[in-house]
């Protein structure tokens, strides 16, 4: 027998029982469905949280106290690690809370003291919208943050420009320290990493910095190296350097980390979503087991016309795979629906940096995608059909033309 | 005696017995049976004398425990399952008492069937389809379904079936047990004239001596054993 001539056979048997096969090749669409929708969300996330820890930048390495520890990082420690091969920039930094008068309203934000030509560490690629870069040796000029210049909540008249004087309230033990600035920078709109938000931040030289806040150390060191490819070595070094009296993160190493965790994590939903498609497979079964039992004494009159046990075989089979097919097909649908229907949703819930923003998700569908998981469900309804087929073709086919 | 390659059949002290447990049944016990080729023989006795499973047994669907069948000069004892199909598919075609028609599929689409088993192409088997059915009178039915066709009809329709491959045997069991007199009638014209003009062999197991008599030759079984052989045409 001709391959098209039981790929017939099959359908036509397939249309006779048609509300029986509508109903598994939906097991199977959802089945298929699922999985091409969790792989490209778990796909999409993935490229999300990479984005967003990359605008930490991948070179860097930030390396502070441990808690509980004594240690404090002053000049000397800066020294030290930039006598380290492959370090390219070592900047110290300072960070506090504080509140920004401008114009009539206040901003709360954060002052980060650190050196201002270093800024584009902690947010590459920022850029300054009005006036110039603040010296790195001043005591009274800062730069500010796009929110700090335009304050959403104030009117347009009561923006802040070059040149005028910033107030900034800052908590201390005693109460409460207020100090007046001198503007030189207004940055423009950047966003939030995940640690600072640029945008109610306003940068302070570190001898400003120190004064204001009455220290002599850092907070915390921020270590910048030639490539990304040196990053593993340096924090080998630092850690030699410092034992556990510091904690060292590096924007790589956690996206390494991360990238492991949704890895794991969309192999998991992944495994779900085929435990459906194989649960669904248990439905071909059944349905193709009821159709050999219904049958037997077509199965008969098929041996008795020259059909081969093989032939047999073949044409219950290819119900089986027509099933998983058409399923598969279906699924594909089911699956770009969903992906897209789940990310727009679940984009909503999804939150974060400082902000808890929420982050737009968008689902890989590739055509690799969609092709695995169409091949999975066929490979499921030849599977499920085996054994149903093998019963069919070992039926003797006098007992079978007996049959009522 | 003639040699066994010039009979279109031969049986040689065939045996089948079934198993059920430790019981065993021997529907035939050593059935010598020779039937020329262009033959019209009818099959008749008693129920469970083994009537049908000689028609199985010579027909390949079932194989005898013991003994020879031999068509057209094969022997068919040891053959493999593709080779016992093809000699099916090729040699032999069935009628069934109940007609035994595929539901879902039109008159042609059953027509046509075991040609497409044989690989022939879609429209050379709807081809010969159509003239298989126009042989029996119902090829203005051609694309109706079963369930759309009297039992005179499905009959028909399931003589077409068997002879569409052009078999050189047309085995038959009880052809017309499920037909009235006009219809009986009309299904043997029908076998008659197939064997006439096709020269097809002919075995009709029946119960119905009127269909017996249409035939050259009737044998008769009882327990198994051939009890007698009536020649009523040369």
């Amino acid at each position: 027998m001709k391959l098209v001539d039981a790929v017939r056979y099959a359908l036509s048997a397939l249309r006779e029982r048609r509300g029986r096969s509508v109903l598994t090749i939906l097991g199977i669409a959802v089945g298929a469905g699922l999985i091409i929708a969790l792989l490209s969300l778990g796909d999409g996330i993935n490229i999300v949280v990479t984005d967003q820890l990359l605008t930490l930048g991948a070179n860097n390495i930030i390396i502070f106290p441990a808690q509980g520890s004594n240690i404090q990082f002053t000049d000397a420690d800066v020294q030290k690690i930039m006598r380290i091969p492959g370090v390219s920039v070592v900047t110290p930094f300072i960070s506090t809370a504080a509140e920004f008068q401008v114009g009539g309203t206040t901003v709360s934000g954060r002052i980060i003291g650190i050196d201002p030509i270093h800024l584009q560490i902690i947010f590459p690629g920022i850029k300054i919208l009005e006036g110039e870069t603040p010296l790195s040796t001043s005591a009274t000029q800062v730069g500010v943050g796009y929110k700090v210049a335009f304050p959403p909540a104030a009117s347009t008249y009561s923006r802040l420009y070059i040149g005028q004087p910033l107030t900034i309230v800052v908590p201390t033990q005693s109460g409460v320290k207020t100090t007046s600035y001198t503007v030189t920078a207004i940055y423009d709109k950047f966003g939030a990493s995940i640690f600072f938000d640029a945008d109610t931040a306003v940068v302070m030289p570190l001898p400003a910095a120190r004064r204001l806040l009455g220290v002599t150390t850092y907070q915390a060191i921020l270590v910048n190296t030639e490539k990304v490819e040196l990053v593993e070595y340096i924090i080998s070094e630092l850690e030699a350097m410092y034992g556990r009296n510091v904690n060292i993160i590096s924007p790589s190493s956690i996206l390494s980390t991360v990238r492991g965790i949704i890895a794991s994590f969309t192999i998991f939903l992944g495994a779900i979503a085929s435990v459906s498609l194989l649960v669904a497979g248990l439905g071909i079964m059944n349905t193709m087991i009821m159709a050999v039992m219904e049958r037997t004494r077509e199965i008969g009159v098929l041996r008795s016309i020259g059909m081969t046990r093989r032939d047999v075989l073949m044409t219950f089979l290819f119900e089986a795979v027509l099933t998983g097919l058409i399923g598969g097909i279906i699924g594909i649908g089911i699956g770009v629906v969903l992906s897209i229907g789940f990310a727009s949703f679940s984009g909503r819930f999804l939150r974060f940096g400082p902000q808890f923003q929420p982050l737009p998700i968008n689902p890989v569908i590739t055509p690799q995608l969609l092709l695995e998981a169409l091949l999975f469900a066929v490979f499921v309804g030849s599977l499920s059909g085996l054994y149903p087929a093998r019963r069919a073709a070992q039926i003797d086919p006098v007992k079978a033309l007996r049959t009522e | 005696m003639e040699p066994d390659g010039n009979y279109a059949i031969v049986l040689e002290e065939v045996w089948k017995i079934y198993k059920t447990g430790k019981t065993e049944y021997p529907a035939l016990r050593g059935v010598t049976l020779r039937v020329k080729s262009g033959e019209m023989v009818s099959v008749m006795g008693p129920s469970g004398s083994g009537k049908s499973t000689l028609l199985h047994v010579t027909g390949t669907l079932d194989r005898p425990t013991r003994g020879r069948v031999v068509l057209y000069g094969v022997d068919t004892s040891g053959l493999d399952d593709s080779r016992l199909s093809e000699i099916r598919n090729r040699l032999i075609g069935f009628v069934f008492q109940s007609y035994n028609l595929i539901g879902r599929l039109s008159s042609l689409e059953n027509v046509s069937l075991p040609l497409a088993v044989r690989g022939v192409p879609l429209q050379a088997r709807q081809a010969a389809a159509l003239e298989a059915l126009r042989m029996v009178g119902l090829e203005d039915v051609a694309h109706k379904k079963p369930s759309e066709l009297s039992g005179g009809e499905q009959q028909r329709v399931a003589i077409a079936r068997g002879l569409v491959g052009r078999p050189k045997i047309l085995l038959a069991d009880e052809p017309t047990g499920n037909l009235d007199t006009k219809n009986t009638a009309v299904v043997m014209d029908i076998l008659r004239n197939i064997n006439k003009t096709l020269g097809t062999t002919l075995v009709i197991v029946t119960h119905n001596p009127e269909v017996a008599e249409k035939c050259d030759r009737i044998v008769r079984l009882r327990d198994g054993r051939v009890e007698s052989e009536v020649v009523l045409r040369a």
